[in-house]
């Protein structure tokens, strides 16, 4: 029964987003109120309906429902309930599903917050958002059906999966079936992928409102700054999960993979990247557009490429058109997502070429100088552009290039792609630096100078000191002076700004604080941002230019010293854990500087011949002594152990990051009548 | 994490041994099993021919070495042949630690790393290094992204000159505007104060 009321629920919810974008799209285009009320009607009613199609998911996967082929595929009787309930998204079929369920939901509140404010062009957002709706339930239902079930057909002695019954089928034993169930996928059982792909996702279709928007703005010819106001929040949101789910990912490949590192330019990393990199251009671009009036065209272009790099990478991910470890959902939607990513970038870059060629889309200003604020912000542009462009290029375009043409397969490892981006990582961090202190529409050498010397001074310090304390290579003193002077700027900016309330209202530093930040959100939100990526910038240099590789055999009760660290192998045990998986640990005891510090127990874990290296990490603000179990036995075992100095700080500096956007993207607390207007006269 | 039974089991085999986990040795000739004979001696023969041919490989092997960490430098700056997109020196597969002995073995028998390389590349293609060997595919790989990026800044630039010019267009346009403008305000000022008259 679940199987039926989550399938006609699904088919429900596909007619409902089909006939919300033929309606909204007529209601919209001739203007006919009863036919946009009916499209915004059937569109919120999509919500409840795929809420219904998941929630019959979920109970299956709960109450263990093994004909249902989804179920049978991603879960077995030994699977534990967390991961039953996470194996929603373990998978090809259920993470379409939950796509849409997130993706109604979106649709719902963008809806419910903008339907009376942009009354004007929301018949068109609601037909861009149901289109995208639609063809992830048209997926779901055709091609990668979740309500699939087992049947036997006796005359065929086969099995078959279908959502329909196939006549003379009958149904498999409920033994049969509980004996055969595969579970989750190994590398998936890990807290880190819990949350990291309803993360990915909630950023991935959060970017569809903004663009939804962009082209309802587009179509309706309203092309003022009011679809920027109206979705700013919602691009921040898309971003704030986007960030999670990266950050997140990081750590899952830090701990479950075993390689002593959290980012190996891996095309799947990159196909989430790509689209973050895309939105945190736009967001930045935004700006320009909201306080002067200009980069209308260019703002359309980064919303565009935000969503088809999203579109993109989806499609990369699941067609498994570069194979990689995360692309374990190979099937038949590959060619449908090309082409519905082919389609919907036609469609609106066609849109985009329509109302530039009629000379709607001018700017309201023009460019002062080449110091001014947002001139920097196209700087800032053209940097995440290129790290695009290359990071696509050596993901995607070359490889796909060269089998096409050259019938060679080729694979771009990280240290290419390191050639490419360092050094625009690091004119992002002097132009993250220097913007803040630019004056929007002119600033003059002098006038930036002045503002700039403080934080300068600071940094100039800061490498002397580093010099001095023995960091060795002037290379990485010279990417953490450009890292911390981002950082010193964003503090310097803080620190402006209280001391000036202080002056003139004769705040405390604390109160001086928050009312700078509850005056302006956004701005100081934003420099909480800065602060994050600085402190990443530093763990990825001291991790990556300052990390120790050791690999070694130790006899059982032998040493190995690694810098002031040493390691002593003590045991050896196999054990089975509920899940089935044979485990071979290694116990080791961890000294630093003779004293004892930490027992760790690396070891492999055997999911049916797929081993999984499990590291043993002594984690401090300091550093992390990470081991992994390589091979061995109860005698001799091989470890291999990295030393990764403040590799700590990425997920710190994330943590930092996410409390800085929310911050900037948290609903406005109006303060009273009398303080605005004092503080009003005050600036 | 829940553990069921722990369990003093004896020692795990080396995980490539015979190149599948002992669990899934069914029949034939296994360890300790001597019922196999003809088997046994064809794996003893294939084992002496693979010794003979790799003698001069093992005798300099044993005499100067290659310790752990030399393989994992070279390793690293390979990719997994058969499982893509994974580094040699993280992939745990039975096939990858066989390819990791051999570049051990390699090494030791005096070979530089760049020809360990070559030889691996050679036999399963340009998918096992970070960076295409071919010159044509390794040009491409470096020359669009730094023309993009170059193209992108001439735009930039083009973009800031054009709108230098248009400003200064622009405010002459306007100077001319307001000077039109005043003019026609003078006038509608003297007409009314005649009317008054």
């Amino acid at each position: 029964m679940l199987a039926e009321i989550g399938l006609a629920a699904l088919a429900i919810a596909f007619a409902l987003a089909v006939y919300a974008v033929a309606a909204s799209a007529l209601g919209g285009h001739k203007q006919l109120e009863r036919w946009q009320r009916s499209g915004r009607n059937a569109a919120l009613l999509t919500f409840p309906a795929v809420l219904l199609a998941t929630a019959m998911m979920v109970i299956a996967l709960m109450t263990e429902q093994y004909q249902m082929s989804y179920v049978y595929s991603v879960t077995d009787p030994q699977t534990p309930a967390l991961y039953r309930f996470t194996a929603l998204w373990g998978s090809q079929r259920g993470s379409l599903l939950f796509w849409s369920l997130l993706m109604s939901l979106f649709a719902v509140s963008a809806i419910g917050l903008n339907w009376r404010g942009e009354r004007r062009i929301m018949p068109f957002a609601i037909a861009f958002m149901m289109s995208t709706l639609a063809f992830f339930l048209g997926l779901s239902l055709f091609l990668e059906n979740p309500f699939e079930r087992w049947w036997l057909l006796p005359e065929e002695a086969r099995e078959v999966s279908s959502a329909l019954i196939p006549p003379g089928a009958v149904a498999p034993t409920d033994a049969a079936l509980r004996a055969g169930a595969q579970g989750l996928n190994p590398l998936l059982r890990h807290f880190g992928m819990v949350i990291h792909p309803p993360m990915l996702y909630l950023g991935f279709v959060g970017f569809t409102i903004p663009f939804a928007f962009a082209m309802a703005a587009l179509a309706a010819g309203e092309l003022s700054s009011g679809w920027i106001k109206a979705t700013r929040r919602w691009s921040l949101i898309a971003w704030i999960f986007l960030s999670m789910g990266l950050i997140l990912g990081g750590r899952w490949a830090y701990d479950v993979l075993g390689w002593g590192g959290y980012w190996g330019w891996d095309p799947v990393e990159n196909a989430a990247f790509l689209p973050w990199l895309m939105g945190t251009a736009f967001i930045h671009s935004v700006m320009i557009q909201e306080k002067r009036g200009m980069l209308k065209t260019w703002n359309m272009l980064l919303v565009i490429a935000t969503f088809s790099a999203v579109m993109f990478g989806t499609f990369a991910t699941r067609s498994g058109v570069i194979e990689s470890v995360h692309s374990f959902a190979r099937s038949e939607v590959g060619f449908p997502m090309l082409a519905f990513w082919a389609v919907i970038t036609l469609i609106a870059l066609g849109l985009l070429l329509w109302r530039w060629g009629r000379g709607e889309l001018r700017d309201e200003r023009q460019f002062a100088n080449l110091l001014s604020r947002e001139s920097l912000f196209v700087l800032n542009n053209v940097v995440f552009i290129a790290l695009f462009i290359a990071i696509f290029w050596g993901s995607f375009g070359l490889p796909i290039i060269s089998e096409l043409v050259f019938d060679r397969e080729v694979t771009i490892g990280a240290e290419t792609f390191e050639f490419f981006v360092v050094p625009l990582f690091i004119a992002m961090y002097v132009l993250m630096g220097v913007a803040p202190l630019s004056a929007w529409s002119a600033t003059s050498l002098t006038r930036l100078g002045a503002a700039l010397w403080p934080p300068l001074l600071l940094t100039l310090l800061s490498i002397l000191a580093l010099a001095l304390v023995g960091t060795g290579l002037l290379v990485a003193a010279a990417g953490y002076g450009v890292v911390l002077f981002a950082g010193y700027v964003a503090l310097y900016e803080i620190y402006r700004g209280a001391k000036a309330r202080r002056g003139a209202l004769g705040e405390s530093w604390p109160r001086a604080l928050l009312a700078l930040f509850r005056r302006n959100q956004r701005r100081y939100g934003g420099y909480i941002v800065h602060l994050g990526v600085t402190v990443i910038g530093i763990g990825i240099i001291g991790s990556t230019v300052f990390q120790t590789e050791v690999q070694h055999t130790l006899q059982r009760g032998g040493a190995i010293a690694v810098r002031d660290y040493s390691l002593r192998y003590d045991d050896f045990i196999r054990a089975q854990a509920v899940d089935g998986r044979m485990m071979n640990i290694t116990a080791v005891t961890l000294f630093r500087d003779g004293d004892e510090i930490a027992n760790l127990r690396p070891r492999i874990d055997d999911y049916e011949q797929m081993p999984m290296t499990i590291a043993g990490a002594h984690s401090t603000l300091e550093n992390d002594f990470y081991v992994l179990l390589i091979g061995g036995n109860r005698e001799r075992a091989t470890f291999r152990i990295y030393i990764n100095p403040l590799v700590n700080l990425v997920w710190w500096g994330g943590i930092l990051l996410i409390i800085g956007t929310v911050v900037a993207v948290y609903p406005k607390l109006t303060p009273a009548t009398h303080q605005r207007k004092r503080e009003e006269a005050l600036e | 994490m829940p553990i069921r039974t722990i369990l003093p089991l004896p020692p795990a085999a080396p995980r490539h041994l015979y190149g599948v986990h002992p669990k899934h040795w069914r029949g034939g000739a296994q360890p300790g099993n001597l019922t196999d004979l003809p088997g046994l001696i064809a794996q003893f023969g294939i084992f002496v021919l693979v010794v003979f041919i790799n003698l001069p490989v093992i005798v300099l092997a044993q005499e100067y070495g290659a310790s752990d960490n030399e393989v994992i430098k070279v390793a690293e700056r390979m990719y997994c042949p058969v499982c893509e997109n994974i580094p040699l020196d993280e992939c745990q597969t039975t096939a990858c630690l066989e390819w990791k002995d051999e570049i051990g073995a390699q090494l030791a028998a005096g070979r530089t790393p760049q020809q360990v390389i070559d030889s691996f590349v050679a036999r399963f293609g340009d998918h096992v290094v970070g960076l295409p060997q071919d010159p044509l595919i390794r040009t491409l790989t470096f020359i669009l992204p730094v023309l993009a990026t170059l193209l992108a800044l001439a735009v930039g630039w083009h973009t800031f000159r054009r709108f230098g010019k248009a400003k200064q267009l622009s405010l002459e346009q306007g100077a001319a505007g307001a000077d039109l403008s005043e003019d026609s305000y003078r006038q509608r000022l003297e007409n009314d104060i005649r009317a008054l008259r």
